[in-house]
């Protein structure tokens, strides 16, 4: 009984392990066929991104983070790109390589899932909601998780620029918990 | 350090690996015993003076992985803490001892020797005088808890006020981004300055990846520092030994273990691992009558309702509600959709309250190593996991409309809202799947689990390895299954347990 439980933990195990490099290596070799596919180059340290591959970003931060209202400003007003990337950057390498293979796959699907034949960063704004909400709804669960995982960077670089905060009441500076050091210069006269 | 080869070499009696709750805790004590013991952190020291309260500036610096670990499915968000005093530098600090009936299914069911004694309730008791816990007093239940607790009051459900380990507490809401007013009485506060006073030694920004074993005894540990600029690995670095004290986390330690290949007859390390997976439900107070409720101020979690929470291996209900919030950042990550639907649902940030359904999971994943600090985590919820976990939505949002929500946010794909109490009653376990909904675990544990048996658990009473002597486990890992509450108190007691355990074994 215990052998076999042993058995089978180890043939479980390894299946596992398997699924998860065919997957890993699935994604990588997608990438890197759709980046050929794309003219685009692949970074070149593994990790890193490229700066198409950073356009592709601005692009996602643009459609996901643009509220069409005036107090919450245009992602690029605010620097919500360069915070994600700076979260990014502190991902371990293996996180990093795969989601510049993610963003590689995501700027090519719309050749495979429609809506038309452009790379995601040359479809119009309708499109390119309608393309970012067919991977929020996926019945795939893969597609799904690779939204979340851009969503929850794109939204981490947008909600965490102080100048979105007033819209939805937030503060610091308000705070009366925080210490006087880290609340803004001009909070702290008043 | 003294150099062999290019690796740099560092000797002592005793090496603990990972400073967090079990990791300090050992570190402390076995210092205090006059022992020669050297503590390895892959995270740096970072004081009260540097926790700046930016989401962005603290979650690469007190999470792993940036805060963004999952596991491999994505489907689970594993928050874990990185730097010297571990997941307690963020978390909230709810203190709960073990259950009786959790001690009793690790006696019959593991062999785990001394559990039900007085002496276990003692050293429970040693450690909350030490951290300073006691019940969070009534001025400091936020709106966001007060939300809870007036629901389980009008449904009559059994819930109750909880203890924590603050002092001089200034209620910022920032414990989980780390404690800018030095409240949190903490394993880097409270445990490593006197161990560094009784002469430990402690190594920060050093990656332990593998355990040195010689005819079935450990005899070190082998790791990496960062090279200048920090990215990259740098030299070698061993670490001689006689003892290993292996607590850098449920994940990392099974991962350390898996990666040095120890002998493992029957492929237990890094099986059995438990998370306390959970899914947030999200109540909407917008009424004309309704005061903000601004979760983020005040003590993050001093509530919680514990009537769909029963223990031991026949447990029919295993839901934990308590209340939760996060700041902007990660909250947005979380509330569905995007655009300007996301933002209308962002206006209502301070006007939620939101309840966490945490599984006191039967359900158990596994863990391997990846590269560097990359763990691969594969878990999946079951059909009778999913049953627990739409019980816990339908009476989270039960509780949240009692509480007087106008509405509940069920974030399902795509997501409900839910007026009634019937509409509620729709959730069910057929609705769920991964990311649906969107999940989060901040307890891993098991993975390396205490037992009699060698054919059924990975090291014995004391903590020590079945199969290498010396070899010495003090963090989560070592619970035998899911305990369905925090676990830190359970943790920085049991590495005072190990500790003890390591003392006799330098006697003998
Ligand atoms: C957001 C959050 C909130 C929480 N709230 C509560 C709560 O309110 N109450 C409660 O009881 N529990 C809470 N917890 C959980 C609790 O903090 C943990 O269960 C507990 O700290 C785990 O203790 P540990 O010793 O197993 O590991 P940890 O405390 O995580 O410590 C492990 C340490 O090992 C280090 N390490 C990892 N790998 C290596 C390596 N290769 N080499 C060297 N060092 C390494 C890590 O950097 C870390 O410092 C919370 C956790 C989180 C994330
Ligand atoms: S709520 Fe209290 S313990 Fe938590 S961060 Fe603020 S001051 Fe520190």
């Amino acid at each position: 009984m215990e052998l076999q439980s042993s058995l089978t933990r180890r043939l479980l195990g390894r299946r596992e392990d398997a699924l998860r490099v065919a997957q890993e290596l699935g994604l990588k070799v997608t990438a890197s066929l759709a980046a050929r596919a794309l003219g685009e180059r692949l970074p070149a340290e593994r990790g890193e991104l490229a700066s198409w591959q950073v356009d592709v970003l601005a692009a996602i931060i643009e459609r996901l983070c643009r509220y069409d209202a005036p107090d919450m400003p245009a992602p690029d007003q605010c620097g919500a790109l360069e915070a994600a990337l700076g979260f990014i950057s502190h991902m371990p390498e293996e996180s990093r390589a795969a989601l510049s293979d993610l963003l590689t796959v995501f700027e090519i699907g719309p050749y495979v899932l429609g809506p038309g034949r452009e790379r995601f960063s040359a479809l119009d704004a309708t499109s390119r909601d309608a393309y970012l909400a067919s991977w929020e709804g996926s019945s795939l669960p893969p597609r799904r998780a690779a939204f979340r995982a851009l969503k929850s960077a794109c939204m981490m670089g947008y909600w965490t620029r102080p100048q979105t905060w007033s819209a939805i009441g937030y503060s610091i500076d308000d705070n009366p918990g925080v210490p006087l050091h880290l609340r803004s210069p001009r909070s702290r006269l008043s | 350090m003294a150099g062999t080869g290019h690796a740099r070499v560092l000797k002592a009696e005793v090496v603990v690996v990972g400073l967090g709750a079990g990791g300090a805790m050992a570190l402390h004590d076995l210092a205090a015993a006059g022992v020669d013991v050297l503590g390895v952190e892959v995270g740096g020291y970072i004081d009260a003076q540097e926790m700046t309260l930016r989401e962005e500036e603290m979650m690469p610096k007190l999470f792993a992985e940036a805060g963004a670990r999952a596991t491999d499915d994505f489907a689970i968000n594993v928050m874990q803490g990185r730097g010297v005093g571990g997941s307690t530098l963020h978390n909230t600090n709810l203190c709960k001892r073990l259950p009786i009936e959790i001690l009793e299914q690790w006696q019959d069911e593991y062999g785990v020797e001394g559990l039900l004694g007085d002496e276990l309730q003692r050293d429970f008791a040693d450690v909350e005088r030490l951290l300073n816990v006691h019940p969070v007093p009534d001025d400091q239940v936020n709106p966001n808890n007060a939300a809870l607790a007036r629901g389980v009051e009008a449904l009559g459900y059994r819930g109750a006020r909880l203890s924590h380990n603050r002092k001089d507490c200034q209620q910022s809401g920032f414990c989980e981004l780390g404690c800018p007013n030095d409240g949190k009485q903490n394993a880097s506060k409270v445990l490593v300055p006197p161990a560094l006073s009784n002469g430990a030694r402690i190594v920060t920004d050093l990656r332990v990846d593998t355990l040195i074993t010689r005819r079935g005894e450990v005899v070190g540990v082998r790791g990496h520092a960062p090279d200048a600029s920090g990215r990259r690995d740098g030299a070698p670095v061993e670490i001689q030994a006689g003892r290993v004290v292996l607590a850098a986390s449920a994940t990392a330690s099974a991962a350390i273990v898996k990666r040095s290949a120890l002998p493992d007859p029957y492929n237990l390390a890094g099986t059995n691992l438990h998370l306390h997976p959970g899914a947030m439900v999200i109540g909407i107070f917008d009424g004309p009558a309704d005061a903000p409720i601004e979760g983020w101020l005040g003590v993050p979690q001093s509530t919680e309702c514990t009537e769909f929470l029963e223990f031991g291996p026949r447990a029919s209900k295993r839901v934990w509600l308590v209340p939760g919030f996060a700041h902007p950042g990660a909250a947005a990550g979380f509330m569905p959709g995007f655009g300007p639907s996301h933002g209308q649902m962002m206006r209502l940030f301070p006007r939620v309250a939101c309840i966490i359904t945490m599984l006191h999971d039967h359900a158990s994943g596994r863990v391997s190593p990846g590269r560097g600090e990359k763990v691969h985590i594969s878990y999946g919820l079951d059909a009778a996991e999913h049953e627990q976990l739409a019980l816990g939505m339908r009476e989270a949002g039960r509780i949240l409309l009692a509480a007087g929500a106008s509405r509940v946010i069920i974030p399902l794909s795509p997501p409900r809202t839910i007026a009634t109490q019937r509409e509620l009653d729709q959730i069910r376990a057929q609705d769920l799947g991964p990311l649906c909904p969107p999940m989060a675990a901040v307890h891993p544990m098991s993975t390396l689990w205490m037992g009699k048996d060698p054919r059924r658990s990975v090291v014995d009473s004391r903590g020590e390895h079945h199969q290498v002597k010396g070899l010495f486990v003090a963090d989560g890992s070592l619970f035998p299954t899911s305990i369905g509450g925090p676990p830190q108190i359970p943790i920085y007691t049991f590495g005072r347990l190990v500790a003890r355990h390591v003392l006799d074994s330098l006697r003998r």
